[in-house]
C-alpha cells in the first residue's frame, strides 16, 4: 500500500513537473531562439516477487531540449550570409538611387556642359552663350561635387557602422565567454544534465554574431564553445574572449581598420572576417563605393586635363592666350604609417586617359620596387623611375627600407579637387587665332572632346565612362539583391527545419496539457485509492 | 510536417510581406510609367537608356545648330540678294549712260546716283547680324571690314570660316570672308582684261573679247600707227626684246586674232594709240564702281573724252557681270549648304524619332502586362490575408 501510495505521489509530481513543462513552452510560444522542452519519463527498475517483477512507477530521466546541432550550426551559417547581403543591399540600393535620376544624372550635366560648348562655336563672340556656358561647366562641376560628397558621406557612414559593428561584436563576445562559463558550471552541477534554457540562450548569442560576422563553432567536452570569426580567427576559447577594435587604415586615416585589441600596430584583419554585416561594410566600403568614386573622379581627371589642354592652346576675346578651364589636378602618394624610411616617391601625371580608376601600391622589397595596380594585379618594377598607366614615379628622393610601402589613387584624388577657376565669360578660348573674335575653330575643337576617348585607358569616352558608373552600381545593387534572395530563402529553409523540430505548437501544448491533466487526476486517484485501501484496512482492524 | 505555431505566423508574414513589396513595386512602376526605376532593375537596359539620352542630347544641339546655321545663311542670302539688286540697278545706270545721246548733265545725275549706290553697297558689305558680328569680316567679326580713306578701300577681315556641326559627321561653313566678293572681283572677262590707253587721242572702241583653247596667257600691247598713210597694227609680248605676235594693216571695224585671243574693234584709233591685254588681276567692287561714277561725272570735252566714258562704261559693265557673277556663285553655295542642313535636319529628325522608340521600348511600362501583373498582385495578397485570418483562428485552445 505504501508502494501504491509512493507510485501515486511520484506520478503526482512527474506530472506536475510535465505541466510546468508545458507551461514553460507555452509562455515562450514567441521567445526567439526557444527550443520546445519536453519531459521524459522512464518507469522505475520493479522488484522482484516471487510470482514476477512488479512496477513500481515512473521518474523523470530527463528534460531535454527538441535541437539538432547541425541545424543549429546551419542557422549561423546562413544567418552570417543573409545578413551579409541584406546589409550590401541596404547600401548598394542607396547607391543605386543616387545614381538612378536621369534628370540629375552626370550625363545630363555633362551633355549640358557640351551642348553650351556648340553654342558658343556657333556664336564665338557673343557673351550671352559663354555665360550659359559657364553656368553649364558650374553645374557639372556642382554635380560631381554633390555625387563626390554623397559618396564619401556614404563611406563614412559604413565607417560609422563599422565601429558600431565592432562594439557589437565585442559585446556579443564577452557575454558568450560568460555564458560558457555558466554553462560548464550547470553541466557539472546539474551532473552533465543539459541547461535547456542556457544552451537557448548561447545559441541565441552565437546566431547575433554571426549576423555581425561569420563565424565557426566547436562544442568542447564541458558544454563549452570555441568561436572562430570568419577564416579562423579566434574569438571565444571557452572563458577567454579576444576582443576586435578598429584602427585607421595606414594609408588613408579616414578609413577604419580591424585589428585585434590590445595588439597595436597589428596587421588588419579585415580580410579574414568573412560573412556578416561587417563583411558586407567592408566588401562595400572598398569595393562598389570606392569603384564608383573612383570612376567618378576618373571623369573628373580626363575632362580636366584634356579640356585645360585644348583650352591653352586657344585664345580668348580679348586676344590672350587660353589659360586653365578647371582647376589644375595635384596628385600625390601617402606612405604608410609603418615605413621604416624616409623615401617619399614623387607622382607625375604624363597623360590622364591611361589612368584607371583603381588604387595603386609601390612597394620596395629591399631592392627594387614594384608598382601594383590594385584593381587587377598589374605590375610594373625596377629602380629610379617607373612609368606606368600614363603616370611616372621618380623613386630617387629619401631612402627605403624592405617593406616600405605606399598607395594612392589618383581618380579619387582627382574627384575631389574638381573645380572651375575661369569665371570671365571673355575668357573662353574659342578662337586659335589672336584678334579673330568669330574664329569658332578652338570651341569646335572643345565641343569634340565629348566624342574623344579621354578615359580608362583612352577606350571610353566620358558619358560612357559614366555608364560605366552606372553599370557597376547597378550591377553590384542587383548582383547583393539576388544573392540575398537566394541566402534568404536558404536561412528561411533552414529556420522552417528548426521551428519545425524545436518551435512551440500551442495546439500540440493543449493536448499535452490535457494529457498530462488526465494522468494528474488519474494519479491522484490512485492516492486516493491508496488511501481508502488504508482506511478500509484500519476500519477492519479497528 | 510538424509546424510550430510561430512558424505559422511567421510564414503567412513573410507570405505577405514578400506580396506586399512586389504589390509596391508594380505600384511605382505604374506611377512613373518607367520599367527601370533603379539601375538594378535592369543594368544593362539602364545603361542604354543614358546612352540614348547622350544622343538625344547630342541630336537635339545638332537640330539647334542647323537652325541658328540655317538663320544665318539665310540672312547672308537676303544680304546678298540685296547686294544683287543694287549691282542690277547700277547696271541699269550705266546702260544708261552708255547712251550716245546724254548730255553731260544727264550722266552727272547718273553718276551721283551711282556714288549713292556705292554707299550703299558700302553699307551692305559691312552688314551685322542679330549680335553685333559683322557678316563678312571671316573671324574678326568685331572688325568692321570694308572701310574707305581717300578712295581707296581696305579688307579689314580675314579669310578665316566659321564651321558649324549641324549632324553627325556634317559640318556648314556660315561665315565667311567678303573679301572675294567685295574685294576681288576679277577685271576684264575674268581670263583677260583689254584696256585702252589713256593717252589715246582717236574713237577706238573695244568691243567684246574673249578667249580660246589656245590662248597663250602674256601682257600683249597693240601699238597703231601710220606706215606711210596707212593705219597698221602690231602686237607684241612682253619678251626682252619683244616679239612681233601679230601684225598688218588695219581698217576700221577689224577683229584682231592672236595667240587664242579674240578682240573685237570699233571706232577709229589714231597713230600711236595702243591697247594693253593682259591676264585678268582682281579689283575691288567699290573701286570699280566709284570709277564709274568719276568717268560719268567728269565734264566731256570732245568725241575722245566721250569715247573714253563709253570704253569705261564697257569696263564697268564687264566688272560689274563679274561682280554679279561672283555674288551669284555665293548665292548658290549658300543655297547648297540651305540644302546640306536640310538634309542634316531630315536626318536628325529620324535618328531623334528612332531613338525615343528605342528608349520608350527599353524603359518604358508595358501598362496593359503592368495593370495585369498589379491585379494579380492585389488578389494574391487579399488572399494571403484572408488566409492568415482564417489559419489564426484554429486553435484547440478555443475548445478547453
Amino acid at each position: 500500500m505504501t508502494d501504491l501510495l509512493r507510485i501515486g505521489t511520484s506520478s503526482l509530481l512527474n506530472m506536475q513537473q510535465a505541466i510546468n513543462t508545458v507551461g514553460h513552452n507555452i509562455t515562450n510560444v514567441n521567445t526567439p531562439g526557444y527550443s520546445r522542452q519536453s519531459v521524459t519519463f522512464e518507469a522505475r527498475s520493479a522488484q522482484s516477487y516471487g510470482f514476477g517483477y512488479v512496477g513500481s512507477g515512473a521518474y523523470i530521466s530527463g528534460v531535454n531540449r527538441a535541437a539538432d546541432d547541425f541545424m543549429t550550426s546551419q542557422i549561423h551559417s546562413f544567418t552570417a550570409s543573409e545578413s551579409r547581403y541584406r546589409t550590401l543591399v541596404g547600401f548598394t540600393s542607396r547607391l543605386d538611387s543616387l545614381v538612378a535620376d536621369a534628370d540629375n544624372s552626370l550625363n545630363t550635366s555633362l551633355q549640358g556642359f557640351f551642348n553650351a560648348m556648340q553654342d558658343v562655336a556657333t556664336n564665338p563672340a557673343s557673351m550671352p552663350e559663354r555665360h550659359v556656358l559657364l553656368s553649364n561647366a558650374t553645374n557639372l562641376v556642382s554635380r560631381v561635387e554633390a555625387l563626390n560628397s554623397r559618396f564619401a558621406s556614404l563611406a563614412s557612414e559604413v565607417d560609422t557602422q563599422v565601429d558600431t559593428l565592432v562594439r557589437d561584436i565585442n559585446t556579443l563576445i564577452g557575454n558568450l565567454g560568460a555564458v560558457n562559463r555558466e554553462i560548464v558550471s550547470a553541466v557539472s552541477a546539474g551532473k552533465g544534465n543539459p541547461p535547456n534554457d542556457l544552451l537557448d540562450y548561447r545559441d541565441q548569442l552565437l546566431t547575433r554574431l554571426a549576423e555581425k560576422v561569420g563565424i565557426s563553432v566547436v562544442p568542447q567536452q564541458d558544454g563549452s564553445v570555441n568561436v572562430f570569426a570568419g577564416q579562423g580567427q579566434a574569438l571565444v576559447v571557452g572563458t577567454e574572449v579576444n576582443l576586435l577594435a578598429t584602427q585607421p587604415n595606414a594609408y588613408d586615416a579616414s578609413r577604419l581598420d580591424i585589428v585585434i585589441k590590445d595588439s597595436p600596430g597589428a596587421t588588419p584583419i579585415n580580410r579574414f572576417l568573412t560573412g556578416g554585416a561587417l563583411q558586407a561594410a567592408l566588401e562595400f566600403r572598398d569595393g562598389t563605393l570606392r569603384q564608383a568614386q573612383s570612376q567618378l573622379g576618373l571623369i573628373a581627371l580626363g575632362l580636366t586635363e584634356s579640356f585645360n589642354a585644348l583650352h591653352e592652346q586657344g585664345v580668348d576675346l580679348d586676344g590672350n592666350a587660353g589659360g586653365k578651364f578647371f582647376a589644375g589636378i595635384s596628385l600625390g602618394v601617402a606612405a604608410s604609417g609603418r615605413n621604416k624610411g624616409n623615401a617619399m616617391p614623387q607622382l607625375t601625371l604624363q597623360d590622364a586617359s591611361a589612368v584607371r580608376a583603381s588604387d595603386y601600391k609601390v612597394e620596395y622589397d629591399g631592392t627594387q620596387w614594384t608598382w601594383t595596380r590594385v584593381s587587377d594585379g598589374t605590375s610594373v618594377s625596377g629602380n629610379g623611375t617607373l612609368e606606368f598607366d600614363g603616370m611616372t614615379l621618380d623613386l630617387s628622393s629619401g631612402t627605403a627600407q624592405g617593406g616600405d610601402s605606399f598607395q594612392f589613387n589618383p581618380a579619387l584624388q582627382a574627384a575631389g579637387q574638381f573645380a572651375l577657376v575661369l569665371k570671365d565669360p571673355a575668357q573662353v578660348a574659342a578662337a586659335s587665332e589672336a584678334g579673330a573674335v568669330g574664329d569658332n575653330s578652338n570651341a569646335l575643337k572643345l565641343a569634340e572632346l565629348q566624342f574623344a576617348p579621354l578615359v580608362n585607358g583612352g577606350k571610353d569616352t566620358l558619358q560612357q565612362f559614366y555608364g560605366t558608373l552606372v553599370a557597376t552600381v547597378g550591377l553590384g545593387s542587383r548582383e547583393a539583391q539576388s544573392n540575398l534572395s537566394l541566402e534568404a530563402a536558404l536561412l528561411g529553409q533552414a529556420q522552417q527545419y528548426r521551428d519545425s523540430l524545436s518551435g512551440v505548437n500551442l495546439d500540440e501544448e493543449a493536448a499535452n496539457l490535457l494529457r498530462y491533466q488526465q494522468a494528474y487526476q488519474a494519479s491522484a486517484q490512485i492516492i486516493k485509492i491508496a488511501d481508502e485501501a488504508f482506511r478500509t484496512l484500519l476500519g477492519a482492524l479497528g | 510536417m510538424r509546424i510550430s505555431t510561430s512558424q505559422l505566423y511567421n510564414l503567412s508574414l513573410a507570405a505577405m510581406q514578400s506580396q506586399q513589396a512586389k504589390l509596391q513595386k508594380t505600384e511605382l512602376q505604374i506611377a512613373s510609367g518607367l520599367r527601370i526605376l533603379q539601375p538594378s532593375d535592369d543594368p544593362a537596359g539602364a545603361v542604354q537608356v543614358l546612352n540614348l539620352n547622350t544622343n538625344m542630347g547630342l541630336v537635339d544641339q545638332y537640330e539647334r545648330n542647323a537652325s541658328q546655321a540655317g538663320a544665318m545663311l539665310g540672312y547672308e542670302e537676303s544680304v546678298l540678294e540685296n547686294v544683287n539688286s543694287t549691282l542690277q540697278r547700277i547696271r541699269e545706270l550705266v546702260v544708261q549712260a552708255n547712251n550716245p545721246i546724254n548730255h553731260d548733265g544727264a550722266r552727272k545725275d547718273i553718276g551721283l546716283e551711282i556714288q549713292q549706290r556705292l554707299e550703299e553697297l558700302l553699307v551692305l558689305g559691312n552688314t551685322r547680324d542679330q549680335n553685333g558680328e559683322y557678316l563678312f569680316a571671316g573671324n574678326r567679326t568685331d572688325q568692321r571690314p570694308f572701310t574707305e580713306q581717300n578712295g581707296t578701300y581696305t579688307y579689314q577681315g580675314d579669310a578665316g570660316t566659321r564651321q558649324i556641326q549641324v549632324g553627325e559627321g556634317a559640318k556648314v561653313a556660315i561665315r565667311e570672308s567678303g573679301a572675294t566678293l567685295f574685294m576681288q572681283v576679277p577685271t576684264g572677262n575674268g581670263t583677260i582684261a583689254v584696256s585702252p590707253e589713256a593717252g589715246n587721242t582717236g574713237t577706238l572702241l573695244v568691243g567684246q573679247y574673249g578667249t580660246r583653247k589656245d590662248y597663250v596667257e602674256d601682257t600683249y600691247q597693240v601699238r597703231f600707227f601710220l606706215q606711210g598713210s596707212d593705219l597698221h597694227y602690231e602686237v607684241t609680248d612682253s619678251a626682252a626684246p619683244p616679239t612681233v605676235v601679230d601684225g598688218g594693216p588695219y581698217a576700221q571695224g577689224k577683229s584682231l586674232a592672236f595667240n587664242g585671243i579674240d578682240i573685237a574693234l570699233s571706232g577709229a584709233p589714231q597713230d600711236g594709240d595702243t591697247l594693253t591685254v593682259e591676264p585678268a588681276g582682281s579689283d575691288s567692287l567699290f573701286a570699280m564702281v566709284d570709277r564709274i561714277a568719276a568717268a560719268l561725272i567728269t565734264p566731256t570735252a570732245n568725241t575722245a573724252d566721250r569715247v573714253k566714258v563709253q570704253a569705261a562704261m564697257a569696263q564697268g559693265l564687264a566688272n560689274l557681270d563679274q561682280a554679279l557673277e561672283g555674288v551669284n556663285v555665293r548665292r548658290a553655295s549658300i543655297g547648297a549648304r540651305l540644302n546640306n542642313i536640310d538634309t542634316a535636319s531630315s536626318i536628325n529628325q529620324d535618328f531623334r524619332l528612332q531613338l525615343d522608340t528605342v528608349k520608350s521600348q527599353v524603359q518604358d511600362l508595358d501598362y496593359a502586362e503592368a495593370l495585369t501583373r498589379f491585379n494579380l498582385q492585389l488578389v494574391s495578397l487579399q488572399a494571403a490575408q484572408q488566409a492568415f485570418i482564417k489559419t489564426s483562428e484554429l486553435s484547440l485552445f478555443n475548445y478547453l
